[in-house]
């Protein structure tokens, strides 16, 4: 138990028929860690987060949480570990406070005081003796992260938690799982398909794409990669690279008539690339200073276009 | 020792929490008041047809058979009810059990809990059981509140105590019968095909009591024990022996393992 890994998964591989979902991936995941596990959908984040909670078992590879390997008899391991997993379902003839109760008894938890604080903590107080049936999205999702936090877990694995909620709901889950990292220490695993919402929240990201960790990066590599770029449309694309390349500045061509500048001295002085080409003799028609964001870093990252069906169906 | 029975007390109080608010525990309880309310409508025609005629329960030329209207009779009639009734309605209840947590999709929560899946699965199967034989007490006692109400002649403590000794059995018998319902239901995460199981066996059971096998067939012995299959098809039913109620208990047994092990160590996607 005294690893320092509060997550370390090997060689994870998981084949549903010829549908290969994940394929040799491996995770070390540190104690305080919050990592952001992106991919679109069908990447294969589900099938790993299931495969972390021993709800699958792998074809190949073995998962450990704080040292104790994933296996069935292994059942103390989830004392310290909280999960939702897609969007979070309850008894609906039960009221919020009943599920919030069995979810205690469930984890053995002897505080019976633990539900209300819960309750309290979560903001469903005018909600706890409602029926979970009839419960907003934002509260269902609220009570589905009550149920997860109950007994106040070192590890929390949350499968898309901001599915389906609003952008209020969207900040206050955000808020609330950095307020248990960094007050609490928790541990916190989030799979997401929003790369936005992961880089405002993890310390560190995964990239998966056809079941294969295809990138790691912490958040400050994130932030350089939002890049900033000029693009210079232009007629007589050959001469203006041409004169650019006698400046020194390197320029790719993008599409047709579009050049496109990352170097940061063209970024501060746009106004001397403008000047350099009408010298030259070949005006831009446009010229525009943009901010890569990031989901076209993480289009570009994992090599796809939208609308793609990203199922991996390799043999 | 101690931990695993505090986890399935716990397991057990959560199960019995789910079902006080279930709409499914009053509707069986409605289903098995409504079968003594029959049996007692049945005892009340038996008593006096001319009566029942005037009063229009029955037609006008009805031919009523069954013999008289007395505790023994009445007790005859409850078996045949229970054993028919009890297979749909016991089996129900284990498919729904089970079932329930796959079309809320709440089994995903009880995979990765310090209570084991094994002991939720068999909180389930007593709770069911539990539930069973509750229902059954619920049909001993209306069945005597009718009966006393009727004024039925024929009673006695030993009448009584033999009525209540075979519904006892015919429960647990059925119920034990049914668990296996409970296993299609979470191997088919559905409640439809668990219930087109229930049919099925009770289909295969007539088919097999005509070619003069019931007696190996397990989903046909609570019928056979009560007396229900001989009322019901007119011919002496072959006797039960060891072998019948071994098949019962090990449909049980296999059920009881199956299901756990397949909570235990099938993917649950």
């Amino acid at each position: 138990m005294g690893t320092s890994l509060a997550i370390e998964a090997s060689g994870l591989t998981k084949r549903f028929g010829d549908v290969l979902a994940v394929k040799d991936l491996s995770l070390n995941i540190r104690r305080g860690e919050i990592y952001g596990f992106l991919g679109l959908n069908g990447a294969g984040k589900t099938t790993t987060i299931r495969m972390l909670l021993g709800m699958i078992r792998p074809s190949a590879g073995a998962v450990s949480l704080f040292g104790t390997k994933v296996q069935p008899g292994h059942g103390r391991i989830w004392q310290q570990v909280g999960y939702m997993v897609e969007t979070p379902h309850a008894y609906p003839d039960l009221t919020v406070r009943e599920n919030l109760e069995i979810f205690r008894r469930l984890r053995q938890l002897k505080d019976a005081g633990s539900v209300e604080n819960m309750i309290g903590q979560m903001g469903l107080a005018p909600y706890a003796n409602r029926r979970a049936g009839i419960l907003s999205l934002g509260n269902a999702q609220r009570l589905g992260l009550a149920k997860a936090l109950i007994h106040h877990p070192d590890l929390l694995l949350l499968d898309e938690p901001a599915n389906g909620l609003d952008p209020a709901g969207i900040v206050e889950v955000r808020n609330l799982l950095l307020s248990l990292a960094q007050n609490d220490g928790v541990t916190i695993f989030i799979s997401s398909h929003i790369l936005s919402e992961v880089a405002r929240l993890a310390t560190r990201i995964g990239v998966v794409h056809h079941g294969q960790l295809v990138k790691e990066l912490t958040a400050a590599e994130l932030a350089e990669a939002e890049q900033q770029r000029l693009l210079v449309d232009i007629r007589d694309i050959a001469a203006a690279q041409a004169v650019l390349t006698k400046a020194g500045i390197t320029a790719r061509l993008e599409g047709k008539n579009t050049l496109v500048i990352t170097e940061k001295s063209a970024m501060q002085h746009p106004e001397k690339i403008a000047t350099l080409l009408v010298e030259a003799g070949c005006p831009p028609s446009r010229l525009v200073s943009e901010k890569k964001d990031l989901e076209t870093y993480f289009l570009e990252l994992v090599g796809t276009k939208e609308g793609t069906n990203n199922e991996y169906n390799n043999k | 020792m101690n931990i695993i029975t505090n986890e399935l007390v716990s397991a057990l109080r959560v199960e019995y929490l789910k079902i006080r608010r279930s709409k499914t525990l009053w509707l069986t309880i409605l289903a098995f008041a409504v079968l003594t309310f029959i049996g007692g409508l049945f005892m009340f025609i038996l008593k006096d047809p001319a009566r029942a005629r005037q009063l229009g329960l029955i037609g006008a030329k009805a031919q009523i058979f069954g013999g008289t209207a007395d505790w023994p009779n009445f007790f005859n009639l409850m078996f045949l009810l229970v054993s028919v009734g009890g297979l749909i309605i016991f089996g129900f209840i284990f498919v729904w059990i089970f079932g329930r947590e796959y079309s809320d999709k709440t089994y995903y929560d009880m995979l990765a809990l310090p209570t084991s899946r094994v002991t939720i699965v068999t909180a389930k199967i007593i709770t069911a059981a539990y539930w069973s034989m509750a229902l059954i007490l619920l049909v001993f006692v209306l069945s005597l509140g009718i009966g006393l109400v009727l004024q039925l002649p024929g009673g006695s403590a030993s009448v009584i105590r033999h009525g209540l000794t075979l519904l006892l059995g015919t429960g647990a018998l059925t119920a034990v019968i049914c668990i296996p319902f409970g296993f299609v239901a979470s191997f088919t995460r559905s409640y439809l095909p668990a219930v087109g199981g229930i049919f099925l066996v009770m289909v295969l059971g007539q088919i097999i009591s005509q070619i003069g096998y019931g007696q190996y067939f397990p989903w046909n012995i609570p019928m056979m024990y009560s007396g229900a299959a001989q009322a019901l098809s007119g011919k002496t039913a072959p006797p039960l022996g060891f072998v019948s109620y071994s098949l019962v208990i090990l449909v049980g047994v296999i059920a009881i393992v199956v299901t756990g092990v397949w909570w235990r160590y099938a993917d649950q996607t």
